[in-house]
């Protein structure tokens, strides 16, 4: 493991729009392990319209950009959470450092009380090493032929 | 082939790069109403309408609209238009006024410089409807 540090910058909206080229397949690439809920277009059509509630990350290792996330804010009744929406990249085995610098830069953002993220199962063991914690397991039965997602 | 098109949002994000340039030829001679981003931003929020029209596959004019809707009549405005050898493309024009009266738009509106009193001067539209001079805008810079 290298010992560059991990560093994460929130993209603004201009940058979103400059950069789309690059993003969209990076995003693409993450969605590949969804279940269709999103498409890259509409991930980045919110960011650029709504970007207040919906944001795209660049995570860095010293001077490479290792990955990029996009996440948005949920106001549930009784508390608001900002949800990991897309990840993609190479973590480079510093899961527990992102998460540290991440929380830290949260920090900005006082109305939020917890950060979320539903993913696959191998992100499980990083992040629990890094202090979060399993709270769902996510089951789904189609109501409709042909809707198999 | 000359073609005049209006951009789904999709498009004005692949062809940003294109756009942008285009667009900030225009702003140039604005008064800091907004910028380029502003306008992308708009068009894909489904507020404003981007127009091109391309030949080879290569954008050689911009317009920007948005619909007013006022009182008693709605009008397609004409925010903006970056190009140049508009006689070559002045023929979209019809366009533009079939998409105004497929939303209820009883008129086409435009802002802009003095010269633009010249350059539209003679566009016939399809029932040889013509543009005239009906405001002169005036603005005060406040001091704040």
């Amino acid at each position: 493991m290298s010992t560059s540090k991990i560093t994460i910058k929130m993209l603004t909206p201009e940058e979103i729009l400059e950069q789309y080229a690059g993003i969209k397949p990076e995003i693409d690439k993450a969605l590949e392990h969804c279940s269709g809920e999103w498409t890259s277009l509409q991930i980045i059509t919110s960011c650029l319209s709504d970007p207040s509630n919906f944001h795209i990350w660049s995570v860095y290792d010293g001077q490479e950009r290792i990955a990029r996330a996009s996440t948005r804010f949920i106001q549930y009744s009784n508390f608001t959470a900002l949800h990991i929406t897309t990840v993609g990249g190479k973590s480079n085995g510093k899961m527990p450092e992102w998460s540290e610098v991440f929380i830290e830069l949260l920090k900005e953002y006082p109305q939020l009380d917890c950060i979320e993220c539903t993913g696959r199962r191998g992100l499980l063991k990083p992040l629990i090493k890094a202090g979060w914690s399993e709270r769902y397991t996510t089951i789904r039965k189609s109501l409709k032929e042909g809707f198999n997602v | 082939m000359m073609e005049g098109k209006l951009l789904l949002p999709e498009e004005i994000l692949n062809r940003w790069a294109e756009l942008s340039p285009m667009l900030d030829k225009f702003l140039e001679h604005t008064h800091g109403e907004m910028t380029a981003f502003d306008i992308a931003q708009e068009c894909i929020n489904l507020r404003y309408q981007c127009w091109v029209v391309e030949e080879d596959c290569v954008i050689t004019c911009v317009v920007i609209t948005r619909i007013e809707n006022y009182h008693r009549v709605d009008s397609l405005h004409i925010l903006g238009i970056s190009g140049s050898g508009m006689k070559h493309w002045q023929h979209f024009h019809s366009t533009l006024e079939l998409f105004a009266k497929a939303n209820n738009c009883t008129k086409i509106s435009q802002w802009g410089r003095p010269g633009w009193a010249r350059v539209l001067k003679g566009l016939k539209g399809i029932n040889k409807e013509e543009y005239r001079v009906v405001h002169t805008v005036m603005a005060m810079e406040l001091i704040t």
